[in-house]
């Protein structure tokens, strides 16, 4: 797995990580947000989820990591666009009720076949 | 000798007695020398705990017989059937399953000595008799020893394991209103994924669990978990406050955003009443008539130990109706190709399991070994299935 890093205008950023999200891969996403956010100029903290193929519980407390780095830098938090698998295992751990979810969050797997739209 | 089943109570009589001063070592012995009257000799075979073998229990001056197949094997046959197996042909022994109440163990192998067919319904009955009391013993010696836990491995077990295995209940517990069959892989190095169950009156609790991450840290979590529920259960607490009762024991024991997904349910075994909390947990599947009919997926909250109010779903179960719970280990095993074994799998396995007639507790060894099997023998994942009917 890799983290992209992207820069956006009004201290936003993205990290994107592609590939798995589990227990061997969590560190590279964890690393990445902590290196983010330690500089201290993060508004906003967008995980892009597009090319993520695969997420299990390590990899969802990696995300609820992250989540709560950002918060207590002050910055914005927010997951988007998981494909329709992860974003099945993101409901069933009711994980948005924690974090902000852009994207499908049907009640089943069925009526999550589109991908979400990217940040407001 | 025929007939006299008399002579039978009275060996066990007499081994209830002089086993309150054997051994988890010296039982088989024990069992040898009070049943010597009936011109019968038994040997004890334990399942080991992956279910692919029963192995025998150590006798004194003896050397151990080679373990046996389950799959393969007359005494496999006994195991799996649950039904005393007579070999075909053969005239001076036959095998009979030993069960701790619906808990399977083994196997015996009792070796006539006398002129006493081994189709003859009182020494069956007397044998049979005889398998309960050393179900028991077995469950109540093992406590005192290592020998009978070290009969059924087939190799050593990790830490997480034996704080798993020796948290759990037995796996398989039946009523005349419920039986309940689980199944844990993969077997000695299982440690995040934990069941429990305890029945008082009409009120059946079930819970499943899977503790976040992998190994010894996982299985820490799960303990935690277990213990905690098991704690507000026993105080009369209802399920929102036993899941109250697991936040907060994770959340002060660990600050690491660790957490347990699980699913909390009570079942009225006179009503069929279902009642549940799902923290985060894959959703059970209601089996009715071989087919799914719902996912209990109603009112999710996030899973225990990241705190949250808790709302009780409810389920009328119909007779007959199965409840399946699972951990994402099962539904997730990848084949070479990276592709899931899935619920449709799953449940398409255990009708195919189910139509043989077979127990439930031998429908998901089986299932345990495909899913196993699926995954090349080696799963990347803590794997749980628990099966609960009603059949009032």
């Amino acid at each position: 797995m890799q983290v992209r890093v992207e820069e956006h205008a009004s201290r936003e950023f993205t990290l994107a990580p592609d590939g798995e999200l589990d227990m061997a891969t969590e560190p590279l996403l964890t690393d990445a947000a902590e290196a983010l956010l330690a500089g201290g100029g993060v508004g906003t903290l967008v995980v892009d989820l597009v090319d993520l193929r695969f997420l299990d519980s390590s990899g969802m407390r990696a995300l609820l990591r992250v989540h709560r780095l950002a918060e207590r830098q002050g910055a914005k938090f927010m997951v988007i666009r998981p494909r329709p698998h992860v974003a099945e295992v993101l409901r069933i751990a009711a994980l948005d009720h924690i974090i902000g979810i852009d994207g499908p969050r049907g009640r089943s797997a069925g009526d999550a076949s589109h991908s979400g739209s990217g940040p407001e | 000798m025929s007939g006299d089943l008399s002579a039978w109570h009275r060996c066990i009589a007499a081994l209830t007695r002089t086993s309150r001063l054997a051994q988890p070592s010296t039982l088989a012995d024990a069992v040898n020398s009070a049943i010597a009257p009936m011109g019968v000799e038994v040997e004890i075979y334990l399942v080991d705990r992956e279910q692919v073998a029963v192995r025998a229990m150590p006798r004194a001056g003896r050397p151990a017989p080679e373990p046996l197949d389950v799959d393969s094997t007359v005494a496999g046959r006994a195991y799996m059937t649950l039904e005393t197996v007579v070999p075909p042909g053969q005239d001076d022994h036959l095998w009979v399953p030993v069960l701790d109440d619906a808990e399977r163990l083994g196997v015996m192998e009792a070796r006539l000595q006398t002129e006493v067919p081994p189709t003859d319904a009182t020494l069956q009955e007397g044998l049979e008799l005889l398998s309960y009391e050393i179900g028991h013993l077995l469950v109540a010696k093992t406590a005192y020893g290592d020998t009978i836990r070290r009969t059924r491995r087939s190799r050593p077990m990790s830490t997480e394991g034996e704080m798993l295995w020796r948290a759990l209940p037995p796996l398989t517990f039946v009523t005349q209103a419920v039986t309940l069959a689980a199944v844990l892989e993969p077997c000695y190095d299982v440690g995040g994924d934990a069941l429990d169950y305890a029945i008082d009156y009409e009120n059946l609790r079930v819970s499943i669990f899977d503790a976040v991450g992998h190994g010894l840290t996982a299985a820490l979590t799960s303990a935690v978990t277990l213990a905690a529920t098991r704690a507000a259960r026993a105080s009369g607490l209802g399920l929102p406050a036993t899941a109250a009762a697991a936040d907060r024991a994770i959340t002060s024991q660990f600050g690491d955003l660790r957490y347990t997904t699980a699913i909390l349910a009570e079942l009225s075994t006179d009503s069929g009443a279902l009642r549940y909390v799902n923290a985060g947990h894959p959703p059970a599947v209601l089996i009715r008539d071989g087919k799914v009919v719902t996912a209990l997926d109603a009112s999710p909250r996030t899973p225990l130990g990241l705190s949250e109010h808790s709302h009780v779903a409810e389920e009328a179960l119909q007779p007959g109706d199965r409840v399946m719970f699972y951990t994402d280990g099962i539904v997730e095993a990848r084949d070479a190709a990276g592709s899931f074994f899935g619920l449709g799998r799953l449940v398409d396995q255990i009708e195919r399991h189910t139509s043989t007639g077979l127990p439930v507790a031998e429908t998901l060894r089986r299932l345990a070994r495909d899913v196993l099997r699926y995954q090349d023998g080696q799963l990347g994942d803590d794997a749980t299935l628990v099966i609960l009917e009603w059949s009032p």
